[in-house]
């Protein structure tokens, strides 16, 4: 075990070396960052499985990124990736690919432009990634895992990473208008591929534009709009998918008895409809299942004079046919092609099991980069309240939250409870209660060492009354919980869990390639998962960090000659930032 | 604040008002009730015509009605040839207007003038509802005959063959796909991969189709005595090169597929069934072999077609199990047809 984390090491800092010593040696129009990683798992079944043995897979990684700066005011920059996968030599399963290029720039110092692959995002209601099943309160729990599948899937912050061109130009106001800002972008989200020699995918456009104002005494205003649309003439598809959205804002901040407060009253409305070609022509001769729908709230967001309690308050209603590609669009995959790349398969009869929270959290395969036209599937077990965010369709409701620090602790707690304003396969309408309570403890235990123990807990419950086909009672719980102390300087000892719980039934709306509701899939759940990380963490350097983990997680099947899986997992995982 | 308060609310307020005013479906998607409620055959399996005569155009249009909308599977089986024509969809009913048979088949063998079992099956319930009903006579496909080997090689026709072992490129009765004679080629030659082909002019100046909507459409039979050779293939050429047929008679048949002339390839590989199966293939989909053209595919400039045999020689290596088994992949029904695949046509 200690010869191979040497090798390991080794190998991750050879390039981190090298490229150092490169960037000493250039001049300041050339320079190099980057991002070197390696990674080792060694997965294997418990219990009754242990059979098959341990199957280890892993790479060794180097992102480089040269930037070049012909002028003060323009970069180009790329990120070339060498990658080896485990087991392959040099030239086997070695790839070298540009994994990034983006030309970013000043044009008269007024307009700032990025073209090539950017990441963007808008509003909540027309471009937004929203983190998804993953998110868990306070965000510590998994963090190597998590950063690992952020980062290949170029998962920042609520961004997507895209293709294409965005520019933004700012203005000085005088009189009531302090500051106006003009943001748009072009991107590509989906190009035009060949599926046979004479068949064709259309190229898939996301375009946007934002205009912000600041006015005097605390007001300002945002107007978003963003369009998705395939582009019929570059591809020889029948349906063509057409999505303008449109969200407004306006905000109040004031000052209230020592309370900062903001208000937002906000409200939008998309289209979606596809475009048809008849084929036998090549011109786009009417339009099919055009629905439109529109989103209005109010919220309010309190601070405290001296920050160590923030809360929230907030009303919003998002019709049934509310769309946005852009806000709508989850991180992750859970349709049932997706497939986890460890242990997929099941049971006597090698059925495919579902995602869970080891895929989750740690799968890189099971994340989603694209834009979707349609709403994707969502899994209950982790969220069924909110699966498309704010921006999630068909919902009426109330949510309020409350954040209070202090010296050692933060406490937080949120809730809300929505309604159905339409009823799916029913006049019923679901009821959606979720209560989320977390604490994070964080001691000073010396000087020199820290200590962090954090915990999250959310509950949800989804209610529908009817005939008896129809009623619908789920509970789900994830409870999140990671803890890490410092045991000598620049070394810790960590651990993470999460157990997901689910009880009751469910309807899946099944949908067709175009969006339309058709059918539902009835899901009874009584169904654990969990996921639990020990290991030790150690910098080596600022920019130089080891960590070696044994994760243990499982899941309830239900298939054929298998209730349960239970694996282990050896976990390490060395990243350096050039 | 009291101000601003009422402000942004009566704001918010109005555009809710606004939404509440559109109108919004009070349900979505089907009835739970119905899809997830008991399962019963409304009204039975019925079929317009129970001794349809394809050949003069007649069609057997079938309906049902369920109480709710189901996966169904309608499938129509030849009970001398052992033909089957399947329908399937997710509904409630098979309407008489889309639920139509015109007397074609999923795959050979063709429907033969013979009786036929009807059996449309619910998924995940265990009552089917069974018809009769007689082909009184078979479907005419329509299209433009290549070759159906009824009364010999088309006219001016070439055929080469290496001198391997067992070389069988020729017509034969035993096992035609339609009709009574088909072209059988096979054989065991060690040292090359092509065991020999067929070159068949054509002309086809007449045909205003894209190549989009323009297919070839042949019988493929492979396996001999339950085996078939690794990597036995048919090999597609089709060319449009104006260089006549067969002026140079020193060559190996045909003029027209050399290296400098405008041939489209397509592989019907591998061949690694026993017994006949039927294949469509866009023109299109044709992939440019030698670029001696424009690399347009323009199916009124077809000059001719070649079908070979090909193989994976014994002495490559690559094949071991190739030194004690013949090659064969039969032809018979080469056709090409506009708008539409063979097999489905109307």
């Amino acid at each position: 075990m200690k010869h191979l984390l040497t090798a390991i090491l080794s190998v991750g800092l050879t390039p981190f070396i090298w490229a150092q010593e490169l960037e000493q040696s250039e001049s300041s129009r050339y320079w190099l960052d980057g991002f070197s990683r390696t990674w080792f798992t060694s997965d294997a079944l418990l219990e009754e499985q242990t059979s098959t043995g341990a199957i280890s897979s892993g790479w060794n990684l180097l992102d480089l990124n040269p930037h070049v700066n012909p002028t003060p005011a323009l970069e180009v920059f790329a990120q070339v990736r060498v990658l080896n996968e485990f087991g392959g030599f040099f030239g086997q399963g070695t790839q070298v690919d540009v994994r990034q290029l983006r030309v970013s720039g000043v044009v008269k110092d007024k307009v700032k432009f990025n073209v090539g692959d950017i990441y963007l995002h808008q509003s909540e209601f027309t471009l937004h990634a929203e983190e998804g099943e993953v998110d868990d309160g306070w965000g510590h729990a998994f963090e190597a895992q998590r950063r690992l599948v952020s980062y290949e899937n170029f998962f920042v912050d609520n961004r997507w990473r895209m293709q294409g061109a965005q520019a933004n130009v700012a203005f000085r106001g005088d009189r009531g208008l302090e500051r106006f800002v003009i943001d748009g972008y072009v991107t590509r989200p989906l190009g035009s591929r060949q599926l046979s020699e004479g068949s064709y995918t259309p190229d898939r456009v996301l375009a946007g534009i934002t205009s912000a104002a600041v006015f005097q005494e605390g007001w300002s205003g945002q107007l978003h709009h963003a369009v998705l649309a395939d582009l019929p003439n570059s591809g020889t598809a029948e349906y063509h998918v057409l999505n303008p959205v449109t969200h407004g804002k306006i905000e109040k901040q004031q000052v209230w008895r020592d309370i900062s407060v903001r208000w937002i009253a906000e409200g939008g409305g998309s289209n979606h409809a596809w475009r048809i070609r008849d084929l036998g022509n090549s011109e786009l001769d009417s339009l099919y299942g055009g629905k439109t729908g529109a989103f209005a709230g109010l919220s309010g967001r309190f601070v405290g004079r001296d920050s160590t309690w923030q809360g929230y308050i907030g009303y919003r209603e998002v019709d049934p046919f509310f769309r946005s590609a852009g806000a709508q669009s989850k991180r992750y995959d859970f349709s049932e092609g997706a497939s986890p790349s460890v242990f997929p398969l099941v049971g006597s009869d090698e059925a495919m099991r579902s995602v869970s929270v080891f895929d989750v959290l740690s799968d890189v395969t099971i994340a989603n980069q694209s834009i979707s036209a349609t709403l994707m599937p969502i899994a209950p077990l982790f969220e069924n309240v909110l699966p498309f965010g704010r921006a999630t369709p068909n919902r009426r409701g109330f949510e309020a939250g409350l954040r209070r620090q202090s010296k050692w602790m933060t406490w937080k707690f949120n809730g809300s409870r929505f309604q159905e304003l339409t009823g799916q396969g029913t006049a019923e309408q679901r009821t959606f209660t979720n209560v989320g309570v977390g604490v994070e403890w964080e001691p000073s235990v010396s000087v020199k060492r820290s200590f962090r123990l954090s915990a999250f807990e959310k509950v949800q419950h989804t209610h529908r009354g009817g005939s008896d086909l129809e009623k619908i009672d789920l509970f789900t719980s994830n409870f999140t919980f990671s803890a890490e102390l410092e045991l000598w300087p620049q070394v810790w000892v960590e651990c993470s869990g999460r157990h997901a719980m689910g009880r009751g039934s469910e309807f899946l709306n099944v949908r067709s390639e175009l969006g339309e509701l058709y059918n539902f899939r009835k899901i009874d759940l009584d169904t654990q998962a969990w996921m639990t990380s020990m290991g030790i963490k150690h910098h080596l350097s600022n920019d130089v960090m080891a960590q070696v983990q044994w994760n243990l997680w499982g899941q309830d099947l239900g298939v054929a000659n298998q209730s349960r899986l239970m694996a282990s997992q050896l976990f390490i995982v060395i990243s350096a930032t050039l | 604040m009291k101000k601003t308060c009422i402000s942004l609310t009566a704001l918010t307020s109005l555009t809710l008002a606004i939404m509440t005013s559109c109108n919004r479906p009070v349900t979505e998607g089907p009835a739970i009730n119905d899809l997830f409620g008991v399962f019963e055959i409304v009204d039975s399996l019925q079929l317009s015509n129970a001794t349809p005569d394809f050949s003069i155009g007649e069609t057997v249009r079938f309906s049902c009605e369920f109480s709710k909308p189901v996966n169904w599977t309608l499938s129509i089986v030849g009970l001398e040839t052992g033909s089957i024509k399947r329908f399937e969809d997710f509904s409630s009913e098979l309407l008489p207007e889309q639920v139509i048979w015109y007397g074609n088949c999923d795959d050979v063998p063709f429907f033969s003038e013979e009786p036929c079992q009807v059996i449309l099956s619910v998924e995940g319930e265990n009552e089917e509802m069974v018809a009769e009903l007689v082909v009184q006579g078979v479907k005419v496909y329509e299209g433009i005959e290549v070759a159906n080997f009824e009364d010999d090689i088309p006219n001016g026709a070439l055929v080469w063959h290496q001198d391997g072992g067992n070389m069988t490129f020729e017509l034969a009765q035993d096992e035609p796909l339609q009709g009574n004679q088909y072209f059988k080629m096979g054989g065991r030659v060690n040292w090359d991969w092509s065991l020999g082909y067929i070159d068949i002019p054509l002309d086809l100046s007449d045909v205003s189709t894209d190549a989009d909507a323009f297919y070839l459409n042949l019988g493929v039979y492979g396996g001999l005595s339950g085996q078939f050779a690794t990597d036995q293939y048919v090999n597609i050429l089709i060319s449009e090169s104006d260089t006549p047929f067969n002026d140079n008679t020193s060559n190996n048949a045909a003029d027209i597929f050399g290296n400098d002339t405008e041939v489209y390839k397509h592989q019907i590989r591998p061949v690694d069934w026993e017994g006949w199966r039927f294949f469509s293939v866009k023109y299109s989909d044709f992939e440019v072999k030698s670029e001696g053209g424009n690399n347009v595919r323009e199916p009124a400039e077809i000059r001719g077609i070649r079908l070979g045999l090909q193989a994976c020689p014994f002495n490559s290596g690559n094949c071991p199990d190739n030194a004690n088994i013949e090659a064969r992949t039969d032809l018979d029904y080469v056709m090409f047809t506009e708008g539409t695949a063979l097999l489905e046509q109307e």
